[in-house]
């Protein structure tokens, strides 16, 4: 056998080349991401079309259209991307392919950090990708029927990057969760449970459920691809929250992935 | 390129798995890590990469801990746990991922996808493998990075007898250029056939270290007589340092006294002995002795 001749080492590039190979070698991965994409770009099909062909006499229907409303689902189809997260580190812990990883980057928060960058960049071309498609499909559909709504380039960036940022965000949630969780079942739970369950119960037991709604994740970064007038938190305080969310749990999920017998 | 383990501890609740280890694995040498199941191979080997973190003590190579080198993969290869891949992945996927931390070139991965014989299966998924296949997959994920030193535990678990002879042949290959081999496994024969030091650990403590060969050395050899008269021959020849077991009728073991001695002792005596068989300390008889209190889970039956 021939010896290797250059002098090798492990950094967060190699690592996350290294993810990258990992995620797109399972097909699975793929299909939920390419699923979760074709949602986004259906919506945004559909909602103008709707629009179009909406019932005139209905007084919910009975509004101008708006851009916000062409990627209006992202929020909660975002949860698919999040999950899917989830899974790529639990379903390392389930196969024993963790010691592998945890082999090749001993240091571990570059294997880390590397799957959240790769889960996140996904996410973010996902988001870019299904947004700047439905922004430029949508006003020709409204056209149709005579209807149009008028979108300033910052808006249009904000809607456009948002997205990517928004679904990139939501994404680093799941990671954390399955790196601290590390089941495949119970983390997916925990996942859907924080971010759509939770965030409704306090609603159940108190008058200002509805005000503390506003703090969770989806809730939250949602603002950011929301009319600015919405919430008087604002567009960017919406995404700050979510951020938080996101940062504190891969905080949390990194010391213990450095920390625990793998 | 040594592996030191130094005072390594291991505790789970009150339970030590491996407890206050300390040995050297020297480079040019198969050393072989032998002991009864749940004696604490696995858990430190584990340690030895970081995968475990010891309650007490450390492992070097080189002088270094694993995860501070800055080429994990081509100090240490390890096979910790054959078939460590999603079941939906290909051989050659999992390879390509663990290659690129290190931007190990794919032509590196085809050379170790050769040197397993897996080439011809590399776009198949492992949850097709055999057991024998996917040890042969976790030996080329180890031979990746071209390591100065290989830990394998259990390596020839699974393997049909083309492929142990298969890993011995490696093993020893690897040991003459100057690597460290360092291999875990519950059975004695199958490391007699390998190794050239050998590690016993038991309960968790390391209870022997040293050559294979001298497991066996210093030991009294035994003879075994067969007569009609065991009884007064045994009065015979028992004296100081010299001690008479039976181990079923008209048989006795002898140890302490040569077979020369013996034979002349029972002519002058007028005995007849229809048999009289010096007796190799055997190297099971070594480990046997060895880990007799130290076996976790000793069977009934024995």
């Amino acid at each position: 056998m021939t010896s290797l001749t250059h002098s090798h080492r492990v950094d967060l590039a190699g690592a996350t080349r290294s993810e990258w190979i990992k995620f797109h070698g399972l097909r699975s991965n793929l299909v939920l991401a390419g699923f979760t994409f074709a949602l986004i770009v259906a919506n945004a099909l559909l909602m103008p079309w709707a629009y179009v062909f909406r019932d005139r006499s209905s007084v919910q229907a009975d509004y101008a259209p708006y851009p916000e409303m062409i990627i209006d689902k992202t929020g909660y189809i975002g949860l698919l991307l999040a999950i899917l997260a989830a899974l790529l580190i639990t379903n390392e812990y389930r196969s024993g392919q963790i010691k592998m990883t945890l082999l090749s980057v001993p240091k571990r928060i570059p294997a880390l950090a590397a799957k959240a960058l790769v889960i996140a960049g996904v996410s973010f071309l996902i988001g870019v990708a299904s947004a700047g498609i439905g922004l430029a499909i949508a006003p020709a559909i409204l056209a149709g029927g005579g209807y149009s709504y008028e979108l300033d380039v910052s808006d249009a960036l904000r809607l456009i990057l948002g997205s990517g940022l928004y679904l990139a965000t939501l994404s680093i949630i799941g990671i954390a969760l399955g790196a601290i969780i590390r089941n495949v079942v119970a983390s997916v739970l925990s996942t859907i449970a924080l971010l759509v369950i939770l965030p409704i119960i306090p609603q159940i037991f108190s008058e200002y459920g509805g005000e503390i709604k506003r703090f969770f994740p989806i809730e939250a970064g949602s603002l950011l691809l929301g009319q600015s007038t919405t919430d008087s938190l604002g567009p960017w305080i919406g995404y700050l929250i979510l951020a938080i969310w996101a940062l504190g749990l891969l905080a949390l999920a990194a010391v213990l992935f450095k920390r625990r017998d793998a | 390129m040594s592996i030191e383990v130094l005072g390594l501890s291991k505790q789970y609740g009150d339970h030590f798995a491996v407890k206050d280890a300390t040995f050297r694995v020297e480079p040019g040498k198969v050393t072989g890590f032998l002991g009864p199941n749940g004696a604490g191979k696995s858990t430190t080997m584990r340690s030895i990469v970081g995968l475990d973190r010891p309650t007490a003590g450390e492992a070097l190579i080189d002088g270094q801990r694993y995860a501070a080198q800055t080429a994990p993969l081509q100090r240490v290869g390890a096979l910790l746990d054959a078939k460590a891949a999603h079941k939906s992945r290909t051989a050659w996927n999992y390879l390509s991922s663990i290659a690129a931390t290190h931007h190990i070139p794919r032509s590196r991965v085809e050379e170790v996808l050769d040197a397993t014989g897996l080439t011809s299966v590399a776009r198949r998924k492992v949850g097709g493998f055999s057991l024998g296949m996917g040890q042969r997959l976790g030996i080329a994920a180890a031979l990746l990075g071209d390591p100065a030193t290989l830990i394998l535990d259990e390596p020839v678990n699974g393997l049909d007898p083309e492929g142990v002879t298969w890993v011995r042949t490696l093993l020893r290959t690897l040991a003459d250029e100057g690597r460290t081999v360092f291999l875990s496994s519950h059975l004695l024969s199958e490391l007699a056939l390998i190794a050239d030091h050998v590690i016993i650990i038991g309960r968790g403590q390391i209870l022997a270290d040293s050559p294979i060969s001298a497991l066996t050395e210093g030991k009294e050899q035994r003879v075994r007589i067969r007569t009609s008269q065991a009884a007064e021959f045994s009065n015979r020849v028992a004296a100081g340092g010299v001690t008479v077991t039976s181990t079923e009728r008209d048989v006795l073991e002898i140890e302490g006294l040569t077979a020369e001695h013996i034979a002349e002792t029972a002519r002058d005596a007028g005995i007849l002995l229809v048999e009289l068989t010096p007796v190799k300390h055997t190297l099971e008889d070594a480990y046997n002795e060895i880990t007799r209190d130290a076996v976790e889970y000793a069977s009934t039956t024995r």
